[in-house]
């Protein structure tokens, strides 16, 4: 914006007419009466470059906005697993303090049950991959994985699914399908993915998969096979959870 | 499934078109994850993929408005943008690169110094821009109301001035006002 130039009001108006009248018939003769403006050239190119300027101006800090928008959808997504998405808070908070109590009462007739307590105790999702991996090398895995890491698995779980008819056998996608199935407390789902060892015995997943196959078979009430499971493929975390099984 | 591809053409070119926010809005929460996660892939932070795709953003809708890109569905303007700005990132990396090994040789300083003059150029603009955009956002409400409904959604004046419930002629003293309190401050800036 080139702030030295002197342009009276009348100047301005005249030739910001001009330009949009230049813009709505393509080219529009410069009147007579335009051509009495001292250095009228230098003038109009210097309106239009503030035009520009400012259009572009406000085009930026329009971007700007756009983006609050998007770390606000995020946000909500990731506050969408505790605070589902509704106008209704009411409702919500009524369904919440119903949850509560019924779980309360749950917990109490049920405190003798050891398998969902083992789970509850030992199950925490897998962190997730950073935002680079190999096998399943894909836009779709990478935006499957940030949902993942926002705790939003329905939503990675439906991208994945679909990488998963071309790739029926990836480590990576059957790993993390079982984990986020699990996340959602879906164990015979989970199992789908996880039972099949064989598919990770070559892959860097294979001691967390038998982790997480076991966890779901204990949710499921199969505790002799999560024990069979961490028995045949130990790591530290394997035979950790094997002990406190084998003390109940 | 031909009338769902010209209703798609029709509001989104429609809305770069002619500045309308809420579809526009709609296309960069949809379309940022791509060149995110391109970015991230390639060595950048979520910072670079920020600036990145709004530099992208901006030049496919001034290429859109100027009539330079002419897409005719909205898949084309979804390649174009992630086009723009996949190159963006890869200029990015190569300037990168080149800023640390350009000292050491001598024929490729004599091409830094031609990059130099090109990115002095281009510096210069992007200076002139950011000292515009602060002008204007440090601009009082009313003349950022007044500039961004005559500037940007290409108001009238009649509509502006009945919006504002004033004369038309007092809304072309204020907006000339505006403008010219803008100019002030982006001095003051320089």
């Amino acid at each position: 914006m080139k702030t030295q130039m002197e342009i009276t009001q009348v100047e301005w108006d005249m030739i910001e007419t001009y330009l949009d009248r230049q813009n709505d018939l393509n080219k529009h003769s410069i009147s007579e009466e335009l051509k009495q403006i001292p250095d009228f050239e230098q003038k109009i190119e210097h309106i239009k470059k503030v035009r520009e300027e400012i259009e572009e101006s406000i085009r930026r800090s329009k971007l700007n906005d756009f983006h609050k928008h998007l770390n606000e959808t995020e946000d909500s997504k990731l506050k969408s697993l505790s605070k589902p998405n509704t106008k209704s808070y009411t409702m919500w908070y009524s369904a919440a303090a119903i949850l509560i109590l019924l779980f309360g009462i749950f917990w109490m007739l049920n405190s003798n049950n050891n398998a969902e307590k083992i789970f509850a105790e030992n199950f925490k999702p897998d962190i997730g991959l950073p935002l680079k991996m190999g096998r399943a090398d894909s836009y779709e895995f990478y935006e499957g994985m940030l949902d993942y890491k926002q705790e939003n698995y329905k939503k990675a779980i439906s991208k994945w699914e679909v990488l998963l008819i071309d790739n029926p056998e990836n480590d990576t996608l059957n790993y993390f399908l079982g984990v986020a199935n699990l996340a959602l407390g879906d164990a015979s789902e989970s199992l789908k993915y996880l039972t099949n060892q064989e598919r990770f015995q070559e892959g860097m997943f294979k001691e967390e998969a038998a982790y997480y196959a076991a966890l779901a078979k204990i949710k499921e009430g199969e505790i002799e096979e999560a024990k069979t499971l961490l028995k045949n493929i130990p790591s530290i975390q394997n035979t950790k959870l094997l002990r406190q099984l084998e003390k109940e | 499934m031909n009338n769902t591809l010209n209703k798609e053409k029709f509001v989104l070119l429609d809305a770069f078109l002619t500045n309308k926010e809420m579809p526009m809005q709609k296309f960069y929460i949809a379309e940022y994850p791509k060149t995110k996660y391109y970015i991230l892939k390639n060595g950048g932070a979520i910072d670079n993929a920020k600036d990145i795709f709004q530099e992208a953003f901006l030049i496919c809708w001034k290429k859109i408005c100027s009539g330079d890109f002419k897409p005719i569905n909205k898949q084309q303007i979804e390649a174009y943008l992630f086009t723009i700005a996949k190159n963006k990132w890869i200029d990015y990396t190569r300037s990168a690169t080149k800023k640390k090994t350009t000292s050491i040789n001598d024929k490729l300083y004599q091409f830094s110094i031609e990059d130099n003059t090109q990115t002095n150029d281009m510096e210069k603009a992007e200076l002139q821009m950011s000292i515009t955009l602060n002008a204007f956002n440090n601009l009082g409400q009313s003349c950022k109301d007044i500039l961004t409904q005559f500037y940007f959604y290409k108001a009238p004046l009649r509509t502006i001035a009945e919006n504002l419930g004033i004369e038309e002629a007092s809304a072309k003293n204020k907006k000339y006002r505006c403008i010219q309190k803008l100019k002030e401050i982006a001095l003051n800036y320089k």
